[in-house]
């Protein structure tokens, strides 16, 4: 079996270097340090910063307020610590608001949010008390809340709308009825669906704030077109990678049964990983990455039950195995794009896994909150990595990245970034063809059957 | 959000039932006892007449009867209280100084490392009850031990602080410290020491400080935000410690080289001042296992008016450089701790390089409450 994996691993590698025009090599691109960020993400973008740091922050939002409410309603004793994340992703947030729209601004949408994330918190401490009235009491201030933060939304720029906000609570309370009620694929389901909503929420402000203000974002088509897509793709992927991995390891640790649920939704998550190598490699090369990347998993859910058991035994070979794999993924992310160096991409790897291992063994140690600071730490670097890697795909596909020269007129929420789908114009050009035919078609057919009228 | 209390403890040695037979200075073996009947001059050990610790020839100033570190201690005060004559009168202990503070500062820039091999630290079990008196800062801490006057050389001097004004955190100390564990991993204690150089207390807040450890090369190998500090509200003059540990490096111990810290600060409110003084460290006590890492102990006592429901201990053992051999801690919940109770604590906890027990001048412990009820 291992050797089978790893033959088709080889052969995925060797399939997709040969796929490699030598010219790109050729061109390719300076060395990158490890632990410095890409040449592009080192460019002046504050549109796509902009985006970038809305999604990266909402979605944080979303991981750490589904973790709390979890916490406050089991009654565990993490809650204090994801708090404390808590806040400071809300000051972070506040900090976004009021570098765009102003002190008064910031203050007005700081109330807001942290309003309704103590009516959260309330709604959670509520279920775990059985508190009926309170828990109702809870739902028709958040119902109020989506009012005010609509109407708030709606004085900043026109172009906003609440309706992605309540959308984002509704998933908030359905993940945390879902675990309360201990069914947790759903809830698991629920928190990857909040995860992606809340990229959308943060692409749909991003796009109107620069829309609102193009001398200070000159660089907005930039900011969504394919290859910006691209990156907020793997960010988003990648990011979730993270936060389920810890959900999971917090589950294996603590020997709760939300484990095999996580467990399930992580692999799902590498499915969508490996779908999006293989919409850009072919699926050969996504089959195999996705083989080497689950394999990965499957090391750290071993080294996360080893901690749970106590078996120093079980904990040293995952160790080792984690050793190997990083490595691998390291050797195919290098062999598929002449762009990565092998040992850049070593390191951003490595330093993901020694985080996941830090995290594991603080929350086995019951150090809470340098399981949630390690967590977080690793959550931003996963947004150098999906920089990293968009770079230098772009930089490899540049006629499939291409930037766009204005702002596109519709929402951008998307799964797949543009880069991946097919171009408008070759969709028109399909649509025109398969038109085409049929009208040929069609005109053959009567010629036909005129044609055999007359032989007849 | 936190309360500092700080507990300088040294290490005091003079608890051993049987002195070991090697040199606790430089690990040098003693004789065997046939020889030492035979010849009582020649090669045998010497125990310090103030702190008990086993020394061989080279290392013993042969001036006062007291070991290299006692000697300098006694050295140290001398010179303060009547500078340069004590040396007139005395040039074979000037002499001895001089070596000996030569070896400090070799020690401190580096040129001779203090000594923390990869792998275990064979040898037994070695065990040190701490006795003197804390040093503190916000004046509550006290330790149930003996209460001898320092036997060792305080390795975590103050700083002098500027006069009256704001607090200036400066990193004095980051220092990695690689090991191999018992399956094979290279693992690594980082330790960053912010020194507090201006007139008023500063604060250091947790989870902020970020450091990446750097190849020879300056590449980055690892990176870690800083989750726990010990203490978190710094005393103008005083020291505080960031630590981690990284459980697998991936990498050869040589590539961990150097630490790079962003550090984050931010002036105190009240309440951290308020809270300053909530706990208090006791009865410390520090053993070191078989495999050469640091397991600590003792109680932490709530000297405070409030409940503490949530606390961190962290322990930090120093060199005679004062630089940083070890540091465990303990994150608890104590269920609602209240004022004049205490807590046991016992940890090995995140792991630590192994260590000399020789080595080790002196022991800083520090209890940080991380949530109050009330």
């Amino acid at each position: 079996m291992q050797r089978s994996r790893r033959a088709r691993f080889t052969v995925a590698v060797v399939f997709v270097s040969l796929l490699m025009p030598a010219a790109i090599h050729a061109s390719s691109t300076m060395p990158q340090p490890p632990g410095t960020r890409w040449s592009a993400a080192a460019e002046e973008r504050p549109a796509t910063d902009l985006r970038v740091a809305l999604s990266r922050l909402l979605g944080e939002h979303a991981f750490l307020i589904m973790e709390t409410m979890r916490s406050s309603s089991l009654g565990m004793g993490e809650q204090a610590a994801l708090g404390v994340a808590l806040d400071d992703n809300s000051f972070q947030l506040r900090d976004a608001i009021e570098s765009v729209y102003g002190e008064t601004a910031g203050r007005q949408f700081a109330d807001l949010w942290n309003g309704h994330v103590e009516l959260l918190l309330a709604y959670a401490d509520a279920g775990r008390r059985s508190d009926v009235a309170a828990s109702n009491e809870a739902l028709r201030r958040l119902d109020r809340y989506v009012t005010e933060f609509s109407a708030f939304l709606a004085d900043a720029n026109e172009a906003f709308e609440g309706h992605d906000e309540a959308a984002a609570l509704q998933l908030h309370i359905d993940q945390l009825t879902a675990f309360s009620d201990g069914d947790y694929a759903r809830a698991y389901a629920a928190q990857r669906e909040a995860f992606g909503h809340m990229f959308a929420l943060g692409d749909h402000l991003a796009l109107g704030i620069v829309r609102q203000f193009p001398e200070r974002y000159p660089d907005g088509a930039v900011a969504f077109s394919p290859r910006a897509d691209l990156q907020l793709l793997l960010d988003r992927l990648l990011a979730e990678h993270l936060v389920l991995a810890a959900e999971t390891m917090r589950a294996g640790v603590a020997g709760t049964p939300d484990f095999r649920p996580g467990s399930e939704a992580l692999a799902g998550n590498s499915a969508d990983l490996a779908g999006a190598v293989g919409s850009v490699y072919g699926q050969a090369a996504g089959d195999a990455f996705g083989e080497v990347w689950r394999a990965h998993v499957d090391a750290y859910l071993t080294f996360v039950a080893a901690l749970g058991s106590g078996d120093g035994t079980a904990r040293s070979s995952s160790l080792m195995q984690l050793h190997a794999y990083h490595d691998e993924i390291a050797t195919f992310l290098a062999a598929a794009n002449p762009n990565l160096q092998k040992d850049g991409v070593a390191a951003l790897i490595r330093r993901h896994v020694q985080a996941l291992i830090s995290q594991a063994e603080a929350t086995a140690a019951g150090d809470h909150e340098r399981a949630v600071a390690t967590t977080r730490e690793a959550y931003a670097g996963m947004f150098e990595v999906g920089a990293a890697l968009a770079d230098a795909i772009v930089r490899q596909f540049p006629d499939r990245f291409k930037d766009l020269t204005e702002l596109p007129g519709t929402s951008v929420a998307d799964d797949a970034p543009s880069g991946l789908r097919r171009a408008p114009g070759i969709e028109l050009s399909l649509i025109l063809g398969l038109t085409g035919t049929v009208i040929c078609l069609v005109i053959a057919g009567f010629l036909l059957r005129d044609g055999f009228r007359r032989h007849r | 959000m936190d309360s500092d209390v700080i507990a300088e403890l040294h290490a005091d040695v003079a608890s051993h039932d049987d002195p070991p037979n090697f040199c606790e200075q430089c690990g040098a073996e003693g004789p065997p006892p046939s020889l030492t009947a035979a010849l009582p001059n020649v090669g045998a050990l010497r125990v310090c007449s103030s702190c008990q610790l086993v020394s061989c020839s080279q290392c013993w100033p042969h001036t006062l009867g007291m070991c290299v570190v006692c000697t300098l201690q006694v050295h140290r005060h001398a010179v303060s209280s009547q500078p340069w004559r004590i040396l007139r009168r005395r040039p074979v202990l000037a002499a001895a100084a001089s070596v000996v503070v030569v070896a400090v500062v070799a020690i401190a820039m580096g040129l001779v490392p203090p000594g923390i091999p990869a792998g275990a630290v064979g040898g037994a079990t070695a065990r040190a009850t701490l006795a003197s008196p804390a040093a503190t800062t916000g004046g509550a801490a006290t330790t149930n031990g003996t209460t001898t006057p320092s036997p060792m050389l305080v390795a975590s001097p103050e700083a002098s602080p500027s006069g009256a004004g704001p607090a200036d955190l400066t990193v004095s100390n980051a220092v990695i410290r690689p090991w191999v564990d018992s399956v094979g991993e290279v693992r690594a204690q980082v330790f960053v020491g912010v020194t507090n150089r201006g007139g008023t207390a500063g604060y250091l807040p947790p989870a902020e400080t970020s450091y990446r450890v750097k190849s020879p090369a300056g590449d980055t190998v690892a990176q870690g935000l800083f989750a726990h500090v010990f203490p978190a509200y710094v005393e103008p003059g005083r020291t505080a410690w960031f630590v981690d540990t990284l459980s697998a490096t991936f990498t050869d111990g040589d590539a961990l080289d150097s630490v790079d810290v962003d550090l984050a600060t931010r002036p105190p409110d009240q309440a951290d001042a308020d809270r300053a003084s909530s706990l208090s460290v006791t009865n410390v006590d520090w053993s070191i296992e078989s495999d050469g890492t640091v397991v600590a102990f003792g109680r932490t006592t709530n000297d405070g008016a409030l409940r503490v429901s949530r606390l961190a201990v962290g322990v930090i053992l120093l060199g005679y450089a004062g630089e940083p051999l070890a540091g465990v801690y303990d994150v608890q919940d104590v269920h609602n701790l209240e004022p004049g109770a205490s807590a046991p604590f016992s940890t090995s906890y995140p792991g630590s390089a192994p260590v000399r027990r020789a080595a080790v001048a002196s022991v800083q412990a520090f209890a940080i409450a991380i949530a109050i009820e009330g």
